[in-house]
């Protein structure tokens, strides 16, 4: 397909209003969950509602950055720059995502541990993890020509994937200062507080889809203005 | 009021909060049954995500605007 085709996909995704209608009323709905209707944890008290966004954030991070890497490997083999565009505008909202982890994990941490920041196997692949993120975005901004930039992209992408399994297993594979998983295996959460969790999941996958959908199409304006600006000299 | 005060001392000495001590475990509990005074920490962590969130959607518009307007112009240009 080419970039003039792939720009149009992209102009036609537009973000419908009552899809915008959801994300807010899931998010209304998670907000009120977390913040009222889920039971006050008997150690921490208050603050521990911080987790329900903190640990929802996190994952959707996740999801982003796995969806960098598909990008990543499915520009590789097909060298369309859609994926391009799936993998920059996946790889900004996770940043964002994590972002969120990042500033709420040591608010969180301060009244609990007493402790803004530690760097314990968590906390510091979790901060690599962003960093590498925050870097694969700076990269593409030093490379000009689009084809050369989606491929030094799409292998730093990949690179910076691996990272994902590190962060996750952390907590399994070394002592940590972060809690162990409160669900799945182990896992000690309280039914209502799991409920809360979930919803909150949705809302940020939610949230998460809007704002990828929203970036792709900013990239794909990128590219028009780009096909305009070579249309343009090759006139001159 | 005691337990107040060692709690306060207790927080003072931060790398005994990295310990599983008694004290350590009571003044937690204590921590969670004030926990209104968490209050400001969470409102803190909640005005944060918006603030992320609410910054980067500006972010994307604003991008999406001056593209608009690129595109607005190099169409009159090519005319």
């Amino acid at each position: 397909m080419s970039t003039e085709a792939q720009t149009e996909t992209a102009n036609r995704a537009v973000i419908s209003t009552p899809s915008i209608l959801a994300v807010f009323l899931l998010l209304a709905a998670a907000s009120y969950g977390a913040l009222i209707w889920a039971p006050t944890e008997s150690t921490m008290g208050l603050v521990q509602r911080i987790f329900y966004f903190h640990v929802s954030s996190a994952w959707t991070g996740f999801v982003s950055f796995i969806l960098v890497f598909i990008g990543s490997v499915a520009y590789l083999r097909t060298r369309a720059l859609k994926w391009d565009w799936l993998s920059v505008a996946s790889a900004e909202v996770g940043v964002a995502f994590f972002t969120v982890v990042l500033v709420t994990g040591p608010i969180w941490a301060k009244p609990v541990w007493g402790i803004w920041w530690t760097w314990d196997a968590r906390l510091t692949s979790s901060f690599l993890l962003w960093v590498l993120f925050v870097s694969y975005l700076v990269l593409r901004t030093l490379v000009e020509e689009p084809e050369r930039r989606a491929l030094v992209s799409a292998v730093f992408g990949i690179f910076a994937a691996l990272d994902i399994p590190l962060v996750y297993f952390s907590i399994w594979w070394f002592r940590t200062q972060h809690p162990q998983p409160v669900i799945g295996d182990g896992g000690s959460l309280d039914a209502r507080m799991g409920w809360v969790l979930l919803l909150c999941w949705a809302a940020t996958l939610g949230v998460m889809t809007v704002l990828i959908r929203l970036r792709y199409r900013l990239e794909a304006l990128r590219a028009e203005v780009d096909a305009y600006r070579m249309e343009a000299s090759r006139n001159a | 009021m005691a337990q107040a005060s060692a709690c306060e001392h207790w927080v003072d000495n931060r790398s005994e909060l990295l310990q599983e001590t008694p004290q350590a475990e009571a003044c937690a509990t204590y921590a969670g049954r004030t926990g209104m005074k968490n209050l400001n920490f969470l409102a803190a962590a909640y005005i944060a995500i918006w603030l992320i969130f609410c910054g980067y959607v500006l972010s994307v518009a604003r991008r999406m605007a001056n593209l608009k307007d690129d595109i607005r112009r190099l169409k009159q240009d090519g005319k």
